[in-house]
């Protein structure tokens, strides 16, 4: 079985600025586009980062959940017995490559459990619910409703790497012990050489798993291509002898937006245009330094 | 060939770190800053915590419970293949809570588990539970054959906060007094055909209640909080646990007195005793050998089932071929179970006696 993309959604209104709800709105717009029965929605995986004033607890998925009213009581309504529908949810979180494990994470859980769809849902937010001079990324949210199938439509692989050495390049942190307004705290560390590492590990990585794959580069439709944080995206295509037509420039579009960008990505190539049995590489790193990539046939 | 859904995982090791300093809830509530109007042993029975030295943070706690899990497991840490990190808080350098890259990045990078692939979960004290159901399920379907989860909790932060911060007339930081340090970790891997292990795991999460508790920095003097509507929140849990469990154990085919012991998420004694015995009378069924350890550890958050699992291995009341069912409450609101059968683990030997007699090192191993 692979998994399959059946609906994806933005939200990008300018006048909200909680990541919660940009996730919510976006997770509801994907599920009423799809023809799925509520009671389907198994899993909620929420992949977005940042966290709306810091908060720690709970699960920003089920606060998504919530907000989104999908199965919020799965004590049955036409009495008192637990119906069989629920959704789980949780918060997933490994930077700019989260999806890649959300999607390895909702097969898992359709290959062997009664859940029939996940819904994944991204949004990164400055904590302090305002725009946010030194915050690189774009305020909106995606959701990407993923569903197992028998044909060859899907994800065909999916791989991760993580350089080798202490070397992280960026981190972000929040001092929640700095006083109180710690619901607005978060720095970004940048190193000074992260964009150049980052463009060179990730070329090798692509290089290797193109190798591995045996994947005609001449055959990808659309490249969704983000090295987060860094402007390298575009010589890293060009290595890659990707022609212009090949890449969507997802940024240009939406801004920064790191969780986000694959599903954005996907949402762009679909609005473009895409046949079944074309073939879309997905390609994300960023901080740590981590790398996933992927290959998907519509 | 073996259907995916009939292929199993099972424990391979856990393990456990406590901080060594032990705090009784009277030296804590001597730092009550207003008028104490409650008696917090009395009310949820918890007589000490552990809490950290302010050397250590979630990322040292997490690697020092990894690195005795390893130690009596038969991987090294080249071999696994998925490292999950689950905590609440997520504190790498005293408060300072690390977002990007994730903690389980940095860790498996100290552990030398380069191969592994690796990601955060976060889902309240649901947290190494909830690890334990993904983990299982990525084995079961061959996405990868073992792997760790594990949690640094150092969620006493929020109980020094709650000491200035409770007023009788604002109550909602109660909680926060009940809490203890833990770290915890336990190995994954797949079963071979017709050994017990993981016999099932269900959640769901009743996000209807999911704004009841809320942890989250105090706006009020800073450090990190948590406020609670305590009582709405047990209601809501009570309701719905007995029910829940009716439904997947029923699914199974098993009935709750078919496991040998019972292990609910550690909130207070008086809550841990109603619970259970409201689901034994509304299943009309035994009731199993419950495990709380909350009076020794209070409430660790996403630790806690791991540390009352573990501490009765050191025992010797849980035993090999015993049979336990986890009971997961956390905030979300996350209902969850797991029940498996304990095929190979062995008490403790490990164990590092102090001077105080308490236990500050504990582990289990595989021994077949």
């Amino acid at each position: 079985m692979r998994t399959k993309i059946i609906a994806t959604a933005v939200c990008n209104e300018p006048d909200l600025d909680e990541s919660v709800e940009f996730s919510a709105r976006a997770g509801r717009t994907a599920l009423d586009e799809s023809a799925l029965d509520e009671a389907d929605i198994g899993l909620l995986i929420n992949i977005g980062v940042y966290r709306d004033s810091n908060i720690q607890e709970p699960a920003l998925a089920a606060l998504i959940q919530g907000r989104i009213g999908l199965n919020g009581d799965p004590l049955s309504k036409k009495g008192p017995a637990f119906s069989g529908a629920g959704t789980f949810s949780f918060d997933l979180l490994n930077g700019a490559c989260g999806l890649f494990n959300a999607v390895q994470v909702a097969h898992s859980f359709m290959e062997t459990g009664p859940t029939r769809a996940a819904l994944v849902v991204s949004s990164n937010v400055h904590p302090s619910r305002r725009r946010h001079e030194g915050f690189p990324f774009a305020h909106l949210g995606a959701a990407m409703l993923l569903t197992d199938s028998a044909t060859s439509s899907g994800f065909h692989s999916i791989s991760l790497q993580v350089s080798q050495g202490e070397y992280l390049g960026s981190r972000t942190v929040a001092d929640l012990g700095a006083g109180a307004n710690g619901r607005s705290q978060l720095d970004f560390e940048v190193d000074a050489d992260y964009g150049e590492r980052l463009g060179i590990f990730a070329a090798r990585g692509v290089a290797k798993y193109i190798m591995q794959e045996k994947i005609d580069v001449k055959r990808i439709k659309y490249a969704l291509v983000d090295l987060s944080g860094s402007d390298g995206a575009g010589a890293l295509t060009r290595e890659l002898a990707l022609s212009t037509d090949q890449c969507i420039d997802v940024n240009a579009r939406y801004g920064a937006s790191f969780t986000s960008f694959p599903i954005l990505g996907y949402h762009m190539a679909c609005a473009q245009g895409v046949a079944s049995g074309d073939q879309l590489l997905f390609v994300s790193a960023g901080a740590g330094l981590t790398l996933a990539c992927g290959l998907y046939v519509v | 060939m073996l259907d995916k859904a009939q292929k199993k995982s099972r424990f391979e090791s856990i393990g456990l770190y406590l901080p060594e300093r032990v705090q009784s809830t009277s030296e804590l509530m001597r730092g009550l800053a207003c008028e104490p109007f409650f008696d917090l042993e009395e009310l949820t029975g918890i007589v000490n915590r552990r809490v950290c030295h302010e050397s250590e943070d979630s990322f040292s706690l997490a690697l020092k419970a990894a690195q005795n899990c390893l130690r009596e497991s038969k991987y090294s840490p080249k071999d696994l293949e998925a490292v999950i990190y689950v905590s609440i808080s997520r504190f790498n350098g005293k408060l300072l809570a690390q977002f990007d890259p994730a903690m389980s990045l940095v860790l498996k990078r100290k552990l030398g588990a380069n191969q592994a692939l690796n990601f955060d979960l976060a889902n309240a004290c649901a947290g190494m539970c909830t690890g334990t159901h993904v983990l299982d399920s990525m084995i079961r379907a061959g996405v990868v054959k073992n792997g760790m989860v594990l949690s640094g909790e150092c969620i006493t932060p929020i109980a020094a906060v709650a000491l200035q911060e409770i007023r009788a007339t604002d109550p909602q930081q109660v909680a926060s007094l009940t809490v203890g340090d833990a770290a915890t970790a336990c190995i994954l891997e797949a079963c071979p055909v017709g050994e017990p292990g993981i016999e099932f795991t269900r959640f769901v999460t009743a996000a209807a209640f999911s704004e009841l508790c809320l942890g989250l920095p105090s706006d009020e003097r800073g450090g990190v909080a948590m406020y609670s509507d305590a009582s709405a929140l047990h209601m809501a849990a009570i309701k719905r646990c007995p029910r829940f469990l009716e439904k997947i154990l029923g699914d199974q085919g098993v009935r709750l007195s078919d496991h040998d012991f019972f292990i609910p998420h550690q909130t207070a004694a008086n809550a841990i005793r109603v619970g259970t015995e409201a689901i034994a009378r509304f299943l009309e069924d035994d009731l199993p050998s419950v495990v709380s350890v909350i009076g020794e550890y209070g409430n660790t958050s996403s630790t806690s089932h791991f540390l009352a699992l573990h501490t009765a291995i050191a025992d010797k009341r849980i035993k090999q071929g015993d049979r336990v069912l986890f009971l997961v409450v956390a905030s979300g609101l996350v209902i969850g179970a797991v029940s498996f059968t304990v095929s190979f683990l062995e008490a403790a030997s490990a164990n590092e006696d102090h001077s105080d007699g308490s236990l500050q090192r504990a582990r289990s191993r595989r021994v077949g």
